[in-house]
């Protein structure tokens, strides 16, 4: 196991369980407070456990995080920090229905619902190529959080940083698509009278 | 006038990017089979040896002397340059357990018997060389390569039964003394379950792997992933996407044609499934047609004969494993059987065979014996066509 790959399972770790704790939060959280919930977890996932650490106990159960769930877990931990604005709604809806799509394209191709392999196509290095040309679309369409994703996706792969020599690994992987599939329905459902002014700030206009 | 960060953030992320990608120097090969895998060269050594290397009465006998651990399964066999034997299996409690260790051992050119069995694969080492959790280990696979770097191929579960699996593999480079730390292979999207390794590999004339392994997890078929000589993972081959087609032996038939023959899972009267692929590599896959034999959802081997037709250890039988024969074939639809190799009545268990051929073309053959023993058996042409 490469030195940057144990970095990146313990601080996807740390990231997961530091999320986690967000929602009981009852104000926005300081700095020095962020850093403490991601140093708990850090110190937690230490912990010898079976032959192993515990995060590497959890990491065997859930599997690699993918680039863009890490990048999404730093920004929510950096905005609940009060460090970055937090991720508008129709800019997430956009990014959700995009991880959502790729899911649909490679999990019930992988699991063999068909005869091709559209995972197989993530060796190959025009693929590479293709997501950078999307990133830059993302770009144009003012997804940049999206576009961030895609970009830093390729970039780690191209480094591989991480076990996989498959570019789709490092795209998606099933709980981002399975977050991204359940927000874009509880959104859905539910009433939004926001919307008005989410839309006007994702645009970067400002509301008086 | 605002800058916007992002925008800058991203420029050069993906300048970076492109450079990387531009620079990228690894070239898209051409893979072919080795010279040395196909039928043909061994046929040729086969006929300059006829003779001098004889097995003059072919014999069974036991690779691990009684005492072992109480349930063995799975063997595999490889042989060096020198002409060593080496040999693998999984034992433990039971299959599944979380004392199943990878065993292996030796045989010298010229010895009788085997060498005492050590353990070159466990749960616990695993775990600590991957970093994560290892709940069982099986399926151990043996392939020693035109250097004589020594590979292991076997299967981890973290969590659930054997569809879970992911592959291991180790290498070592003198002869089974040492072994490299477990590098887990990511061959699946869906948290890298679940895909098993159980037939042979074949080398390209690259040093590439085309390693046989198959799916599990909601359906079942066989697929085959593409090292490099250093054992990095390169692509991986979808063989067929029929249900049910696992184990995937390939036979190659020239430098890129193949044919697969398939483990039948999980349907009523089941066969052995064969699968002509023009071009392996380029994930050419032919229809999939059933052959006339019998397969109770057990693991096959099948390797090409000098002569070009095809031989197989199966269990011909439509349901149990108490029967293990030879069967040979010259299209891979029609077979005849030659011989049982075992003929017991159930529960016997005679199953899992591994079948590879030595330098001067001897066929070297390993199977589960009652799941408490690994048994051997060496024999050759000639007594293959006294035989037929």
């Amino acid at each position: 196991m490469s030195p940057a790959f144990w970095a990146w399972s313990h601080l996807s770790f740390a990231l997961l369980i530091a999320n986690l704790l967000l929602p009981l939060r009852k104000q926005r959280w300081n700095f020095p407070f962020g850093v403490m919930c991601l140093l708990i977890p850090l110190a937690l996932g230490a912990w010898p456990l079976r032959e192993t650490d515990f995060s590497g106990f959890i990491l065997a159960h859930t599997g690699n995080l993918s680039v863009p769930i890490f990048i999404l877990l730093v920004l929510e931990l950096l905005a609940a920090c009060g460090l970055t604005q937090p991720h508008c709604r129709r800019n997430r809806r956009n990014a959700n229905l995009f991880w959502v799509m790729c899911g649909i394209l490679v999990y019930p191709s992988a699991l063999g619902f068909i005869n091709a392999d559209t995972y197989a196509v993530g060796y190959l290095k025009p693929m590479a190529w293709c997501v950078l040309a999307l990133s830059g679309i993302a770009l144009i369409c003012r997804q940049k959080i999206l576009a961030l994703c895609l970009a830093a996706a390729v970039m780690i792969h191209q480094l591989r940083l991480l076990e996989s020599p498959n570019l789709w690994d490092y795209l998606i992987d099933p709980w981002l698509c399975l977050a991204a599939a359940f927000q874009l329905m509880w959104n859905a459902f539910r009433k939004n009278p926001e919307s008005v002014q989410e839309s006007a700030s994702c645009s970067g206009l400002r509301q008086k | 006038m605002k800058v916007d960060i992002s925008a800058i953030a991203w420029g050069i992320l993906v300048v970076a990017c492109a450079g990387l990608l531009l620079t990228d120097i690894n070239k898209t090969e051409t893979l072919r089979f080795s010279e040395s895998e196909l039928a043909t060269s061994v046929g040729a050594k086969a006929g300059k040896n006829a003779g001098k290397n004889a097995v003059a009465k072919p014999e069974l006998s036991f690779v691990l002397p009684p005492g072992g651990p109480p349930s063995v399964h799975s063997g595999t066999l490889t042989r060096l340059q020198d002409g060593q034997l080496l040999a693998a299996w999984f034992g433990g409690a039971r299959e599944g357990a979380s004392d199943v260790r990878i065993f292996f051992c030796r045989r010298a050119p010229d010895a009788a018997e085997w060498s005492a069995s050590t353990i070159i694969a466990s749960r616990e080492q695993t775990t600590e060389d991957l970093n994560r959790h290892i709940a069982k280990i099986g399926n151990p696979i043996l392939f020693a390569d035109s250097r004589d770097r020594l590979w292991l191929f076997y299967v981890t579960v973290s969590f659930g039964g054997w569809s879970g699996s992911s592959i291991t593999m180790k290498y070592s480079d003198d002869a089974g003394e040492s072994w490299s730390k477990a590098k887990r292979l990511v061959t699946s999207p869906f948290l890298n379950v679940s895909t098993l390794v159980k037939g042979c590999p074949i080398e390209c004339d690259s040093g590439h792997l085309v390693v046989p392994v198959y799916h599990e997890f909601v359906r079942k078929f066989g697929e085959a992933i593409i090292l490099d000589r250093d054992g990095n993972l390169q692509s991986k081959i979808r063989l067929t996407a029929v249900r049910g087609a696992i184990q995937p032996w390939i036979v190659p038939l020239d430098q890129q044609a193949s044919m697969a023959f398939f483990r039948q899972s999980g349907h009523p009267g089941r066969s052995v499934l064969m699968s002509h692929m023009p071009n392996v590599f380029a994930s050419d896959c032919g229809r999939l047609e059933t052959s006339h034999v019998p397969n109770p959802d057990a693991a096959i081997a099948v390797i090409r004969r000098h002569n070009g037709e095809f031989l197989m250890v199966c269990n011909p039988i439509d349901s149990g494993r108490h029967r293990l024969s030879l069967a040979t074939s010259s299209d891979g639809v029609n077979w005849k059987l030659v011989r049982h190799v075992e003929d017991g009545d159930p529960p016997d268990e005679f199953s899992y065979p591994y079948l590879i051929r030595g330098a001067s073309g001897q066929y070297h053959l390993i199977y589960t014996w009652n799941r408490s023993r690994m048994r051997y058996l060496e024999f050759d042409e000639e007594w293959l066509e006294n035989e037929l």
